[in-house]
């Protein structure tokens, strides 16, 4: 009702103030990103490398998929980096999530020292990608790092380097991320901090107290963040880059979807603008995927608890 | 309420003033990017475009290189320095001045301007000229220069090595030279001579004996070095070395030689192990030359100044086993062909400076690498200096530029992906138990559809 | 503050029962993993830089003796002041920049019915998703035209851009949070458009805004690629391009790099302890009530 009311009065200052807001942003969507993002998807239909590098050709209608083609059928590295950058997605959603709620939950909670803790988790994440790359290559040394010794523990004369078996080589790369979970844990405690209080006491009056009471009513509560984390998380997995370029250079079957875009377009010396731009609308379009399938993942699972709660 | 929003509203204007401290272009351009030509112009005063633009004044000659660090962290780098100042400063009066630039990205700046169809006015690249640069006709041929002046001893193995279809593109005033550096101590500890490693067998002989006399001592360090490995083994035949000289193909692939190479290399890879495997040379380089606790080493001539004290009397520097060297010219200095006449004129005269006999002896000396001017007698320098560095340094040199076989690293000519692609494979391989002939078909397909 | 107090309260009046025993346990085991979890690479990280030569003496061992002197160069000779009050400033404004502009577009959307509501944010969305390789050309040339080349101007106008969908969706969210009444108090006050959003609205979401600004101020405190391709004088360049000068082509300094990249965090963590009470603390009870 209010609504109505407002589109009908107010309504050429209602669109003046929405066109006003958002004025800004879309400026620098356009400047920034629209013309890149047509480009990507254009040219991934263009003959574009080292020959003709000021004027990508069109493929021509026949030809239309042949850069598509080469990367799904030829191109060596392809599905292996499409199936590890979705497998840190998914990664990032069912491990790096929940693990920061805990710990969000945790610092939610009054207990001496937690404030100190909680300034201290967030400092891995003010450590530049590439720096901490460089950190866990030393870990990860056969001869000097802390990981081998471990082993050993359970495997005597295990003297291989674990950057280059394939299977734990994708594992050691993920444990180099995953568990820093700085900002995601902040963004989650900022909103169970928001939570109202009159909710939680309402809670309690009805018995829920610790878990039961995260569970039942401050989940539900910031789940519009949750969803957010674990966008972020996926995408950030799904990115993965300097991990790559720091720890194997896609040895032992590590490859993901950004290092590939690099290797065609700068590694190369035949400079593949056209194959790597029709990586990166792979990219794009799995980078939709991901928010399209959290965002449904959401709301099934919300509708269903709501159902449970009655 | 009010006490907040007053608090946020400082916030922002303490942001806004320091907007305003950061540059008087700060403020217009960030918010809109529009109407702020002005006061950028005089920022951008080092933009090559806006260089040429005033008419009348003295002309910019603009070049870009990589030698930015600080002194303290990289003496080399205050030398090369030096040496472009000394030529600005030659230059300060002239119709046109020179304005060395260090930069930090140099390969992304290059491919930047490339790909808007431009080139800087002079730059040392990294690695290589882009193709693209090339094929666009942004690069000057400086070969006629070279062969009017008689500068073809002075530019080397640049001559040969940089020559495409008749067009010379860059000079790199100094050499990748690569070899072999051994620990004498090492392997006189399980009895073998560094003179008597001939040939690859006798490599493989000798880094047996290591790995069987067991304690921390290990064999060499693989990975990025097995690459030069599989590069030295190819050069051992007239096949290969043509294979190694010219673009990769598929029947290079296919070839028996190159396949014969990958796996000799990758069986000596996976007895060495995988704990010794690294993609970069660096992680492990201190077990050899501070360490002294392996037996080979195979990296460039530099490797010289790394070398501890304490070891300067055991670790000496080889040629490959089959006398084989890998010395590459690499990128080095490219000129625009888009130039007024004068700053073109300026530009190869700044390259025939480069290979000056005094500045290739500063590069030696001074920069320790490996001068390509032919005519310059290392030996006699080193000897003059006694810097015992410069002396183990002029042995590698000298060693590199008389080698019998001398050929270039493949990534230059097969490009650094395919580079890459090998050194995957062969660390792969170093794993035990990994079968090498599978390995090396994956790497076949890898390849061809790498080059298709 | 006040609320953790009650509960606690609450909980010890409810009696301790098997429920509270178990959270307590979570609570300690999630506290000890977080702890394990930071400490460990910031605990490598310090005890390397102490270290005359961190591949010697690798891992966690303790250095032979303390050696200082990654962190006197990085001091004296390395000009470390310069390129903390370059990235302060780039940082800063860019953050300040940026986040004002989304937290105004993000309110329009969050709260107010439009069409094409649905394609804005998938536009925004889909910026998570192009690779810098795409991004390099178009944007250099960009900052060419506006003859911002080597200047500060051109890294902020990159940085305010760069990172939009993130800001956006963070708080974007902590507007959704907002209860409706709140907006509708305002109308009847006689707000209009602008003024419920600056008086009532953004005060409300100040924690996600704030969030959304240290998480931008991060990644532009560390942002490399932009800085060495827009940036070429040396005196402008920010912090990252204090490790390259370890690195050279032959041989990395790594007391000195390791040294660097403690010296580099410092600032943020100081910021951080100083402004984290602002969006942690700050918010719970008073905030949402008004």
């Amino acid at each position: 009702m209010e609504k109505k009311k407002r589109a009908g009065g107010l309504g050429w200052r209602r669109k003046g103030f929405i066109l006003a807001f958002l004025a800004p942003t879309l400026t620098a969507f356009a400047i920034f990103y629209l013309y890149p993002i047509v480009t990507v998807i254009f040219t991934s239909f263009c003959k574009w490398d080292y020959t003709n590098i000021k004027t990508p050709q069109f493929w021509g209608w026949d030809e239309l998929w042949d850069n598509y083609q080469y990367i799904f059928q030829t191109y060596p590295y392809f599905w292996e980096a499409l199936r590890n950058s979705s497998a840190w997605a998914l990664l990032g959603a069912v491990v790096q999530v929940p693990v920061a709620t805990l710990i969000a939950l945790a610092f939610s909670r009054k207990i001496k020292g937690v404030r100190t803790i909680r300034n201290i988790y967030i400092i891995p994440n003010m450590i530049s990608t590439a720096a901490m790359g460089m950190i866990f290559l030393q870990l990860y040394s056969p001869l000097y790092g802390v990981v081998n010794p471990v082993i050993r523990l359970f495997n005597k004369g295990f003297d291989e380097n674990i950057l280059l078996l394939k299977g734990p080589a994708f594992w050691a790369m993920t444990c180099a991320y995953i568990f820093f979970t700085g900002t995601t844990t902040l963004l989650i405690l900022g909103n169970i901090m928001a939570v109202p209080e009159d909710v939680r006491e309402a809670a309690v009056l009805d018995g829920a107290d610790g878990l039961k009471q995260d569970w039942y009513i401050t989940l539900p509560m910031i789940k519009g963040t949750l969803k957010t984390v674990s966008v972020l998380a996926a995408t950030s997995g799904f990115l993965l880059y300097n991990e790559v370029y720091f720890l194997t250079k896609g040895a032992a079957g590590t490859y993901s979807i950004s290092y590939v875009i690099r290797e065609l377009a700068i590694t190369s010396p035949r400079t593949q603008f056209g194959r790597a731009n029709t990586v990166a609308v792979v990219q794009i379009l799995a980078g939709m995927v991901i928010i399209v399938l959290i965002n449904g993942l959401y709301s099934i699972s919300w509708k269903k608890k709501k159902e449970g709660c009655r | 309420m009010k006490r907040k929003a007053v608090s946020l509203f400082m916030a922002i204007a303490v942001g806004a003033a320091l907007l305003a401290g950061c540059g008087n272009s700060g403020a217009g351009q960030a918010t809109g990017g529009t109407a702020a030509e002005e006061p950028a112009k005089e920022e951008a005063a080092a933009e090559s475009q806006a260089a040429e633009a005033p008419a009348g004044e003295s002309e910019v000659l603009e070049f870009y290189h990589g030698y930015y660090h600080e002194e303290s962290e990289w003496p080399a780098a205050k030398v090369m320095r030096d040496i472009y100042d000394e030529f600005a400063a030659a230059h300060a009066d002239g119709p046109v001045t020179f304005k060395p630039i260090p930069v930090e990205n140099r390969a992304e700046i290059v491919s930047a301007q490339v790909a808007g169809g431009n080139f800087p006015d002079v730059v040392d690249v990294d690695t290589a000229v882009p193709q693209a640069a090339i094929s666009q006709g942004l690069v000057l041929d400086l070969k006629p220069y070279i062969d009017e002046n008689g500068l073809q001893d002075a530019v080397g193995i640049n001559y040969t090595q940089n020559d495409v279809d008749g067009h010379i593109y860059t000079v790199h005033d100094q050499l990748e030279s690569r070899g072999m550096w051994y620990n004498a101590a090492v392997l006189e500890s399980v009895g073998v001579k560094m003179e008597d490693i001939k040939t690859w067998e006798d490599f493989g002989a000798a880094m047996d004996k290591v790995r069987a006399a067991g304690g921390e001592n290990y064999g060499y360090v693989a990975g990025q070095g097995s690459l030069m490995m599989l590069n030295a083994m190819m050069a051992e035949s007239e096949e290969g070395r043509n294979l190694l000289a010219s673009e990769l193909t598929e029947d290079t692939i296919r070839s028996e030689v190159f396949a014969d190479a990958f796996k000799r290399a990758a069986a000596m890879d996976q007895a060495n192990g995988s704990g010794h495997t690294t993609e970069d040379l660096g992680n492990l380089m201190d077990d050899f030359n501070k360490k002294g606790m392996v037996a080979a080493l195979f990296n460039g001539v530099w490797n010289a100044s790394g070398i501890d004290a304490g070891l300067a009397e055991s670790i000496r520097p080889s040629l490959f086993p089959g006398d084989v060297a890998i010395a590459s010219a690499g990128g080095g200095i490219s000129i625009s062909s888009g130039m007024s006449e004068a700053k073109t004129e300026l530009a190869l005269e700044f390259l025939a400076y480069m290979v000056s006999p005094e500045v290739q002896e500063k590069i030696f000396t001074g920069v320790q690498a490996n001068p390509c001017n032919k005519t310059v007698d290392l030996q006699a320098l080193a000897q003059e200096g006694e810097d015992p560095i410069v002396m183990k340094l002029a042995e590698a040199c000298s060693q590199v530029n008389s080698a019998g076989t001398v050929v270039i690293g493949v990534s230059y000519t097969w490009g650094g992906d395919v580079g890459n692609a090998i050194i995957n494979a062969l660390m792969e391989c170093a794993v035990s138990g990994t079968d090498i002939d599978a390995r090396f078909e994956q790497l076949q397909q890898e390849l061809i559809a790498l080059i298709a | 503050m006040r609320e953790n107090g009650k509960r606690k309260k609450r909980a010890s009046l409810s009696g301790a029962t098997s429920l509270s025993g178990g959270t307590k346990i979570l609570t300690y085991i999630s506290l000890a993993w977080a702890l394990l979890v930071a400490l460990m690479p910031l605990v490598w990280l310090l005890l390397s830089s102490f270290k005359e030569d961190p591949l010697a003496r690798p891992g966690f061992q303790l250095p032979e003796s303390i050696c200082l002197d990654g962190y006197i160069s990085t001091f004296r000779d390395l000009h470390v002041m310069r390129y903390f009050g370059n990235s302060m400033v780039i940082a800063f404004v860019s953050v300040v920049l940026s986040i004002l502009m989304i937290s105004m577009s993000a309110y329009v959307v969050a709260r107010l019915d439009f069409k094409g509501k649905g394609i804005i944010s998938i536009l925004l969305y889909s910026t998570m998703f192009i690779p810098p390789t795409a991004l390099t050309y178009p944007v250099y040339n960009l900052v060419n035209r506006l003859h911002i080349y080597d200047t500060r101007s051109a890294l902020i106008l990159i940085y305010s851009c760069s990172g939009i969908a993130i800001s956006f969706f963070v708080i974007k969210n902590y507007y959704t949070n907002i209860p409706k009444e709140m907006e509708e108090a305002a109308r009847i006050d006689g707000c209009g458009y602008v003024q419920t959003w600056w008086r009532v609205i953004f005060p409300i979401a100040r924690p996600g805004i704030m969030t959304a600004a240290v998480l931008a101020f991060l990644n532009n405190w560390n942002e490399y690629y932009w800085a060495s391709l827009v940036m070429i004088t040396r005196e402008k360049m920010t912090v990252p391009a204090l490790l390259s000068t370890f690195t050279t082509a032959f041989r990395t300094n790594y007391n000195g790099l390791f040294s660097a990249m403690v010296v580099i965090i410092l600032p943020p963590i100081i910021l951080y302890c100083v402004f984290s009470k602002f969006f942690v603390e700050a918010l719970s009870g008073g905030a949402v009530k008004g």
